[in-house]
């Protein structure tokens, strides 16, 4: 069967569209999906129709990528689902068109990462949002989560959100940090590879300052409470490791919270599909082992961006980049020689930010003393409303590894398919098991790679359209 | 020096857990050795369905007995495994159907199953969810479903009670003919027992050519898909007449949607993979059946392995050739017949003489000129 | 009570055509609740979509052509989309990003996440009912 295009990515972030525009460049024939209404994932996210804010801060790099991507010869189709990829390679996606199925020989993977929040009592209360949610609202909704909001967790997101509240006049009650001053600013020498971040972050940090918003540095929240919405918060104290600590907590009305630990790599598409994986905790969890250009240990089958390593913006632009000019090697549209020559300064470059994005991600990283400090009764999984004690029970049955787990419990059986609960009950239950993280595994990725409803699945059809063979023996 | 136990059990799934489990509490000291996890292969993937509708005629009998067994889980086995007792209903779109299902459901009635036809439009008062375009439908009570995910832990906490030594992530790699028995060669250490049951599922062919003993198993690999928690849209557990669907919406809420669909697989990789042309056919043919679950959202595809023989029947009873040696498995909807079959192996181990035939295997062994 | 002024966006679908008349119909004869404290707040001084009227919960309310659906309901200050189906607690969007599937409720009459649909003149939105409803 003739494949339809010579490379397919699937993800249009910054990662997935340079993939594409590199492979592009040099003769392939790409397809590009995403589910969302525009190319941008979500650190360019486009703003929504008609939206025009003043403070387009970085709006241009998302205007810019998209452009690009129009104007090159690359079939974009957005609004697409994306719910089995299969074979070498078919990729089923249900769209506007209805259940259609595309194939190529080649196919990178770059589904971008999602919010990890460690779970306490009250996270799920409505008017508790991520951090990135928070960035949305305010970037592509130019709403605020509420007039009197409380930022909590860690890493550069906290920061970001902060500085973009402040920006655009709203009030934030208190900020609360996992981090300390001096972890922020032992990542100061790193950050001064990246000048404009370096910058932009001390520009953030002085504008907090600046403000006279309370920051309780070390500190992380303790509950959300409220009947149907979130009307307090409690804040309290953490020691250098992330767990509670004793000293006093604070207590603060709020109407919103945007809370936020860190990033965890979207990486169902590599495990789908066989590739091998390693357990890398600074760099968000579960990623597969790629070479330096993003190949996989699967032929064809490429990883890039924060879905293979929570390294960062930039990075994924530059791993978009060599691994569309590694597709168009390994399918022989270009010389070795220009291979050489065009993906050695998106190395050097790569290799050059890497301090820095590696100081960010462990900004980010989960601690286990993080998941060790949450209460007994907390729902983790939100879905099914599985506490971390029916997870510690699991383990205490007999469960082995986070499948049996899972089987026990029901934690990850609901339709966020376990990327809101699953890298914090692997810790749980790898900690109650008394073994190494990565001894538990991961769950078993399956499709459909996003909840996909029947109606898309099925489209129009007859009941003679469907293939029934013959009936079994009697 | 390796102890031996009086039983070694290679596979835990629903045959070898049972038989491990009533074997134990016959007072035997049995081994039962699992290269994964208790009931995570087919035992704990499969959909759970406890119909005679879809089971071969032959099998009936045993059938219902293990409908019975497994409505009184919490009895003998100690622990819930979900399961519902409720109506089934096979279904006939076309006219052609129609003459299948009242042949099938007229010869499974003959050997005991309370099979009744109905109209389509009493097949609707019995399940109000039901499209309208049925025709006829094989209605029968003795019908219902258990959770499959949940054996697993059943099991285990009962294997555990009764003192069943368990060898789980262990593989087995090679059976030896030892002074005392049977020396099994695993990934960790080797286990001995003085009689032995294979119960490896579509693995009993491997298994028993570390024997000499050549039967030909082949792997079918069924799809199965699960919805999210929807508001109830059904209330019996639907089949159509070609036996293609198996059908059933949980207490939970989640509707479970099967019938043997094939994915692709293998049983030396041990993987299976979703195909996704079957998961749109199945998936229309339930939203034919149900027409409610059309704005319902799909959350997971799976595959498990089933065992096939070369007549679709069991292959269950004494290896030829050896003493105190048996095979259980490739029993065909063999979670329905499950229980029953595996203690019938019980019985004929604790010496008593099985209520029912079991299923020799001399039939399906494979000439071999060498042997 | 604010002035709502409703300006068909140029290259309305036909389709579209009856609901604007309903709208301007609508706007003419009603009022509508502003945005209070406990509510997500817009932006002051930002240019947005057209303004237009949607139907929640049999509810009109305000918000503008293009926006997520799931942030305009966080701006008329309702949080409370479902609930969790195993203990029934109160849920809302939570991730806005496609991934928590909290915000998922009944948009144009299917289950939709509603951070990932976009707000057009007359959608018809409903929040998930607590148990015991049908």
């Amino acid at each position: 069967m003739t494949p339809d295009f010579d490379l397919m990515v699937i993800g249009a972030g910054p990662a997935g569209c340079q993939s594409g525009l590199a492979a592009s460049r040099h003769g392939l024939s790409v397809l590009l999906v995403d589910e969302a209404a525009d190319a941008g994932g979500q650190v360019d996210r486009a703003p929504a129709s008609g939206l025009l804010m003043k403070l387009a801060e970085h709006g241009e790099n998302g205007h810019e990528l998209r452009r690009r991507v129009i104007n090159s010869a690359i079939t974009l189709r957005c609004g697409c689902r994306v719910w089995s990829v299969s074979d070498g390679f078919r990729v089923d996606v249900a769209g506007p068109s209805g259940h259609e199925a595309f194939s190529a020989p080649r196919l990178s993977a770059a589904s971008g990462a999602y919010e990890r929040v460690v779970p306490f009592p009250g996270w799920t209360l409505p008017g508790v949002i991520g951090l990135a949610a928070a960035t949305t609202l305010i970037k592509s909704q130019g709403m605020l989560p509420g007039r009197r909001i409380v930022l909590a967790g860690c890493g550069p997101l906290l920061l970001l959100v902060a500085s973009k509240v402040l920006a655009v006049g709203g009030e934030i009650a208190a900020i609360a940090d996992l981090a300390s001053p001096a972890d922020w600013l032992i990542t100061l020498p790193r950050a001064l590879r990246r000048p404009p971040l370096a910058i932009r972050g001390v520009g953030w940090a002085v504008g907090i300052g600046r403000s006279r918003v309370p920051i309780y540095f070390r500190h992380g929240v303790r509950t959300a409470t409220g009947r149907d919405r979130i009307e307090s918060v409690e804040i309290g104290p953490l020691d250098r490791s992330g767990a509670p600590a004793a000293g006093n907590t604070i207590s603060i009305e709020v109407d919103a919270l945007a809370v936020g630990h860190g990033l965890v790599p979207g990486a169902e598409i590599p495990q789908l599909l066989g590739a091998e994986m390693i357990f890398d905790r600074l760099h968000g969890g579960w990623i597969p082992q790629v070479d330096k250009f993003g190949r996989t240990s699967r032929p064809g089958l490429y990883a890039v961006g924060d879905g293979a390593g929570i390294r960062g913006a930039e990075p994924a632009l530059l791993a978009g980049e060599l691994a569309g000019l590694a597709a168009a090697r390994d399918a022989g549209r270009i010389s070795a020689a220009t291979y050489d020559y065009e993906t050695k300064k998106p190395l050097r470059r790569r290799r050059f930010y890497a301090p820095f994005a590696d100081a960010m991600a462990g900004m980010m990283a989960l601690r286990p003393e993080q998941a060790a400090g949450i209460p007994a009764e907390t729902v983790v999984c939100r879905c099914e409303d599985v506490t971390r004690e029916s997870i510690e029970n699991a383990a205490a049955a007999g469960a082995l590894d986070v499948n049996q787990m899972k089987h026990f419990t029901r934690c990850g059986m609901g339709p966020c398919q376990g990327r809101m609960c699953g890298d914090v009950a692997a810790e749980l239950f790898a900690q109650s098991r008394k073994v190494q993280r990565d001894t538990v595994g991961y769950w078993t990725a399956r499709p459909p790679l996003r909840p996909v409803t029947l109606s898309d699945l099925v489209g129009s059809f007859e009941y003679d359209d469907i293939p029934i063979p013959r009936p079994p023996p009697l | 020096m390796t102890r031996t136990h009086d039983l070694v059990v290679v596979g835990a799934g629903v045959h070898g857990s049972t038989v491990a489990l009533l074997a134990a509490r016959g007072g035997l000291k049995v081994a039962l050795i699992e290269r994964d996890q208790i009931c995570r292969g087919a035992s704990g993937v499969n959909a759970g369905t406890l119909t005679m509708q879809m089971t071969r005629v032959a099998l009936i009998p045993y059938a219902m007995r293990a409908h019975a067994m497994w409505a009184s889980a919490r009895q003998w086995l100690g622990h819930d495994v979900g399961v519902v007792v409720c109506d089934g209903l096979s279904l006939a779109f076309t006219e052609q159907e129609e003459e299948l299902l009242t042949h099938r459901a007229g010869k499974r009635r003959e050997a005991g199953a309370p099979i009744e036809i109905v109209s389509g439009q009493h097949a609707v008062e019995i399940e109000p969810g039901l499209s309208r375009q049925v025709r006829t439908a094989g209605w029968c009570k003795v019908d219902g479903y258990a959770n499959a995910y949940q054996t697993g832990l059943a099991f285990r906490r009962a294997l555990v009670e009764a003192g069943v030594v368990l060898y789980e992530q262990t593989a087995a790699l090679g059976i030896e003919i030892v002074h005392r028995g049977y020396h099994v060669i695993t990934s960790k250490d080797p286990i001995q027992g003085r009689r032995l049951v294979i119960a490896g599922g579509v693995w009993i062919e491997p298994m028993l050519a570390w024997l000499g003993v050549h039967l030909p198993i082949k792997v079918l690999v069924n799809q199965l898909s699960v919805t999210e928690r929807i508001a109830p849209v059904m209330r019996t557990q639907v089949g159509v007449a070609s036996g293609l669907l198996s059908l059933k919406q949980y207490p939970h809420g989640t509707v479970v949607i099967g019938g043997g669909w094939q994915g692709k697989g293998d049983r030396v990789s041990g993987h299976g993979e979703i195909v996704p042309d079957s998961v749109v056919g199945n998936v229309r043919l339930a939203c034919h059946a149900i027409p409610n679950l059309i704005s319902a959202r799909l959350t997971r595809s799976w595959t498990g392995f089933e065992a096939e023989t070369a007549d679709a029947l069991p292959a269950v009873g004494a290896i030829p050739g050896f003493t105190d040696a048996y095979v259980c498995g490739s029993v065909h909807s063999g979670y329905t017949s499950g229980p029953y079959i595996a203690k019938l192996l019980a019985d004929r181990l604790l010496g008593r003489e099985p209520e029912l035939p079991l299923f020799p295997i001399e039939r399906l062994l494979a000439t071999e000129d060498s042997r | 009570m604010p002035c709502v002024c409703f300006i068909a966006s140029p290259g309305d679908r036909p389709s579209v055509t009856g609901v604007v008349d309903r709208q301007a119909a609508i706007l003419a004869a009603r009022s509508y609740p502003a945005a209070t404290t406990g509510a997500a707040v817009r932006i002051t001084g930002e240019q947005r979509g057209a303004r237009v009227v949607i139907c929640v919960d049999g509810r009109l309310i305000e918000a503008h052509e293009g926006e997520m659906v799931a942030a305009a309901l966080m701006a008329a200050g309702i949080y409370r989309l479902r609930q969790s189906p195993n203990a029934g607690t109160a849920r809302g969007a939570f991730c806005l990003m496609g991934v928590c599937q909290e915000c998922v409720i009944q948009v144009a009459g299917e289950l939709r996440q509603s951070c990932m649909v976009s707000v057009v003149a007359g959608l018809e939105v409903e929040t998930l009912p607590t148990t015991g409803e049908a």
